[in-house]
């Protein structure tokens, strides 16, 4: 049987450019199940779409399902039939239950003895028909963010559904849904033509987009931008910065794209590079372009739609824009410079960081004694904690600066800070602690480069989380409105990759900090319950950081088990901890590891019986066994204590092989359960120990071999 | 040949006037926006279908800068359409309109960039887009969802156009003040004066006291006029009401968490109205249920 493609365009008005990409992959995981259900198998979907199309192409489907024969268990023989083997009432409801004539029933023995079976054929259908049930049914089951209704319809979708092609190879697949009848018509880029197109046969579907100035293919019509801009940046001899989200979203707001290149008045290139970045970002969509030096040029590129006649025209309104956004920039940074960054800060004070948890004031004084304490805990010179002291008090000074008070120009905070601070003549460390306090703002983003805005913003993030722990704002589920996760991930981040050799309990220790003049700074008591839950989740965001991240970053196959058997001390730093899962990953396949971690399991079974702590003593050794076993923990003791770095893990499973033998022989030889309670309990002393030591590195007990 | 302020009033009524609207006129009270004319904000209640056109003063306190600023006035006009239930080919009249007044889709880049409108104090919503020509966003293009609180259904969809602006870019003129507004004189010549005096007046000299009573007077006025069934002329003390908050505001005797709360009360003002609007037209049998048709 030959294999057949099929077609399902939903045809709208401009959808939100965000909303576009997870709606076609929502179609594409709902037409994969429905096919699956209809027993339909199909080599490929790919998923096509632009503002104004939400489009799947199915390809190599067969043209009917298979034929398929079920079969239906009924009742006993026995009560199917009566001794003359005449069927009785019973049997014949069953076959007319089934749909099948009672002559045509057959037998089959099961575990419960012989009963009659139906065997019913049921032929495949047309794979059109099943398009035509599965089509509806998944335009009806898309979800948006937001959604209308428009007209005088009831159906909601994210923008008004203008027409349906629906195909499969040559036929049209019919169904209504929304007012909207399907069809095999299609429309191109408006501003070429309003008329339709008829797509005959599916194969032909790009290529009639194609023609009529539609790049239907994102990953094309991605690329095309991409040269667009290159071949821009290249004819005025500059570099395009890159900007990936703007690249996304530029493609998914246009259908045919095409580029101008604009000038910036110089009058305004005076203004700090990342505000003119931004003004020509945030509304406009306009990438940016640098010289050699990583110097603003003053061009800017746009993504336009469309072929328009009159791009001179067009140039010089965007150009226009741009000059009064700029105009208005220009404006609040004349102004925001006119009193100095200690001014601004005092203003910035007053403004309510959190109900209840006080005002931006509050939170920078707070960082003033985090951002210290940090400081001896890193060991940091003293003139260093003086500058961040300085930093911290003006870290968020910008908050209240006309220009970040602007929605436009929000995502500067941080960086105006550590403009205005380096202009007021602050030392350079300080203001770039201030520009860097922020960082990371999303995964990928940079960690604070200098030391000073490493622990600024490390100091930053706790004190949210802290603070938001003690008011009990703790996210759940997918809500997390704080974007704490996102506060725990930087925390993570920021220690591990400056390798800042501060623990969980370090953390919890911070948190009970009281400022000079003795007062506490998140109250006196924290709860046993809080400091577990705070525990819990930066734990928590350590094991997805290292799975999601460190795992890739070192090429290392991390599983969680050994994350779990890893994160058994609260004391270890962080960056030990990572250390520590990166050795126990890479031994995890050793046959010795293995034997290590059977010994510890084999130990702790037993000990599990033995609810009491055990002590010991050596004069109750019995066995030559025992004591072996008691002199190779001694022995082992003693090698850990010599080591000269406890974080040496390499080291330590090096020596606990050394216990592997005499554990061997202890368990063949010497009954732990002895009946003499004294020597039971003497022996649960030395396994304890035994486990302890095993402890020391990690907890085996949770290292999996399935 | 350029296009002049008025030529283009012309020309707009009559293209929408081809479109089988209604082309009422300006309604005679200050409001914010041409949503807070009766044209729209009754009629896209309820069952009844309604095509209209207008244009509308609109009245922004809080935008006056003394004539200073080349496109931001306290006083300007919006020209406005209700197309009620949405027609399918809503884009496509809205694009004709636009060659009409010479702007041509395939000279230009057009684009229609996602926006979600709310007036909350009208208690009204809607999705759609900011029109973009060239960069520059010309158009509102709104489907309202809700109005008054209420749910709407036919949806109407809702065409708004600062004119000034697209008489800018049509006579390619960089402030306002420059448009043509006939072949001789200049917006200037007709509203600079008044522009200087009305800022003055809303940032320095509106009498405070008088306002923050006369909002109070307003307020209980809607709420009798309400209980009169009388509910045109309540409404008209909405609109009044809803004013004066904009005056206050401007006026700066308002503060952050005042603000909020005069918007509700506004906003309960609107609820009640439209409420009522829906029972009368419902016993008078909505009666252009039929000859509102197109």
């Amino acid at each position: 049987m030959s294999l057949k493609s099929a077609l399902l365009e939903i045809g709208c008005e401009e959808l939100p450019a965000s909303y576009i990409q997870p709606a076609v992959s929502q179609m594409k995981n709902l037409v994969e199940a429905q096919l699956k259900d209809h027993r339909l198998s199909c080599q490929n979907i790919e998923m096509l779409y632009t503002p104004r199309r939400l489009s799947l192409y199915l390809v190599g489907l067969p043209e009917m399902q298979d034929d398929v024969v079920q079969e239906v268990l009924g009742p006993p023989v026995t009560v199917a039939f009566d001794v003359h083997g005449l069927p009785t009432r019973a049997g014949e409801g069953f076959a007319r239950s089934q749909g099948v004539a009672v002559s045509s029933l057959k037998r089959m023995t099961t575990p419960k003895g012989e009963v009659v079976m139906a065997v019913r054929k049921m032929q495949g259908k047309l794979t059109s028909e099943i398009l035509g049930l599965i089509f509806p049914e998944i335009i009806q089951k898309i979800r948006f963010p937001k959604v209308m209704r428009w007209g005088e319809t009831n159906f909601q979708f994210a923008r008004p559904i203008r027409w349906i092609c629906a195909i499969f190879s040559k036929t049209i697949i019919s169904f209504e849904i929304a007012g909207v009848w399907s069809s095999r018509e299609t429309y191109g880029l408006r501003s070429l033509k309003n008329e339709s197109s008829d797509v005959t046969n599916v194969d032909e579907y790009k290529g009639i987009l194609k023609q009529n100035g539609v790049w239907v293919d994102p990953q094309e019509r991605l690329n095309r931008i991409k040269d667009l801009l290159q071949t821009a940046a290249q004819q005025l001899e500059a570099q395009l910065i890159e900007d990936q989200a703007l690249l996304d979203e530029v493609s998914n707001l246009v259908e045919c794209p095409d580029v101008i290149v604009g000038k910036i008045d110089p009058r305004y290139l005076n203004l700090p590079s990342p505000v003119i970045i931004t003004a020509m970002r945030e509304h406009q969509k306009y990438f940016a372009l640098s010289d050699k030096n990583q110097n603003l040029l003053p061009y800017f590129i746009g993504i336009i739609n469309g072929r328009p006649l009159n791009k001179q025209f067009i140039i010089q309104m965007n150009e226009n824009v741009l000059k009064a956004r700029l105009e208005d920039a220009l404006f609040f940074y004349e102004e925001d410079l006119k009193i100095s960054i200690n001014q601004w800060a005092k203003k910035a004070n007053e403004i309510t960081w959190l109900e209840k948890m006080g005002t931006v004031g509050d939170k920078c004084q707070r960082l003033q004694v985090l951002v210290t304490q940090l400081g001896h805990l890193l060991k940091l010179d003293s003139s260093k904690v003086i500058f961040l002291q300085e930093a911290a008090q003006l870290c968020k000074a910008d908050l209240a600066t006309n220009l970040i008070r602007e929605k436009e120009f929000n995502t500067l905070q941080g960086i105006m800070g550590g403009i205005y601070a380096r202009l007021q003549d602050k030392p350079q460390e300080i203001a770039q602690a201030i520009q860097e306090h922020y960082q990371p703002r999303f995964s990928e983003d940079l960690i604070p480069p200098s030391d000073l805005g490493a622990i600024l913003s490390l100091a930053d993030k706790l004190d949210t989380l802290f603070g938001c722990f003690k008011l009990g704002l703790v996210p759940t589920g997918s809500k997390d409105p704080l974007a704490l996760r996102r506060q725990a991930f930087g925390i993570i981040k920021i220690i591990l990759d400056r390798e800042f050799p501060l623990s969980i309990q370090d953390i919890l220790n911070l948190m009970q900090g009281k400022r000079n003049d003795g007062k506490y700074l998140y109250g006196k008591s924290i709860s046993v319950k809080i400091q577990t839950m705070i525990s819990e989740f930066i734990l928590e965001r350590f094991q997805t950081t290292v799975l999601e991240i460190y795992s890739r970053q070192y090429q290392l196959n991390i599983s969680s088990d050994i994350l779990q058997a890893a994160l058994n001390n609260a004391e270890t730093p962080l960056p030990k901890l990572f250390e520590k899962v990166e050795i126990l990953t890479r031994n995890k396949p050793e046959n010795w590891f293995i034997d290590i971690t059977k010994a510890a399991v084999r130990i702790s079974r037993i000990l599990v019986s033995d609810g009491s702590k055990s002590h010991f003593k050596e004069e109750l050794l019995k066995m030559p066994e025992e004591v072996e076993l008691y002199r190779a923990v001694d022995n082992v003791q003693k090698k850990f204590a010599q080591l000269k770095n406890q974080y040496d893990y390499e080291a330590q499973l090096e020596i606990l092989k050394d216990l592997l033998n005499p554990i061997n022989n202890f368990f063949d030889k010497v009954l732990v359960m002895d009946k003499n309670k004294e020597i039971r309990n003497n022996r649960f002393g030395l396994l304890n120990q035994t486990l302890e030591l095993f402890m020391k590195v990690c907890d085996f007990r949770k290292v999996s071999y399935f | 040949m350029t296009l002049s302020l008025q030529d283009l009033m012309l020309q707009l009524h009559q293209f929408w006037a081809e479109q089988r609207c209604v082309i009422q006129q300006p309604y005679d009270l200050e409001k914010g926006a041409g949503t807070f004319n009766p044209a729209t904000f009754f009629r896209v209640l309820g069952p009844e279908p309604y095509r209209v056109a207008y244009i509308d003063p609109c009245r922004r306190p809080k935008d006056g800068r003394y004539g200073a600023n080349p496109n931001r006035m306290q006083y300007y006009y919006q020209y406005q359409v209700i197309l009620k239930p949405s027609p399918k080919d809503m884009i496509k009249v809205y694009l004709d309109c636009l060659e009409r007044i010479g702007i041509h889709q395939n000279e230009h880049d057009i684009r229609f960039v996602e926006d979600d409108w709310e007036s909350p104090t009208l208690g009204a919503s809607g999705l759609g887009w900011q029109v973009w020509m060239n960069g520059i966003e010309i158009t509102q293009f709104t489907f309202f969802q809700t109005s008054g609180g209420l749910e709407l259904k036919p949806i109407s969809g809702e065409i708004t156009f600062g004119l000034e602006r697209i008489a800018a870019i049509l006579q390619n003129k960089n402030s306002v003040w420059d448009l043509q507004y006939d072949s001789v004189l200049t917006y200037r010549d007709i509203f600079f004066q008044s522009e200087k005096e009305f800022s003055a007046f809303n940032f320095e000299s509106a009498n405070v006291k008088m306002c923050l009573r006369h909002f109070k007077d307003f307020e209980s006025e809607v709420f009798r006029l309400l209980d009169e069934k009388l509910v045109w002329p309540a409404y008209d003390y909405v609109i009044k009401a809803s004013h004066i908050f904009n005056l206050l505001d401007a006026r700066g005797a308002i503060s952050v968490s005042e603000r909020t709360q005069y918007i509700a009360r506004v906003r309960a003002m609107a609820k009640a109205t439209a409420n009522q609007y829906v029972l009368e037209r419902e016993a008078l049998g909505f009666p252009l249920l039929e000859k509102g048709k197109l």
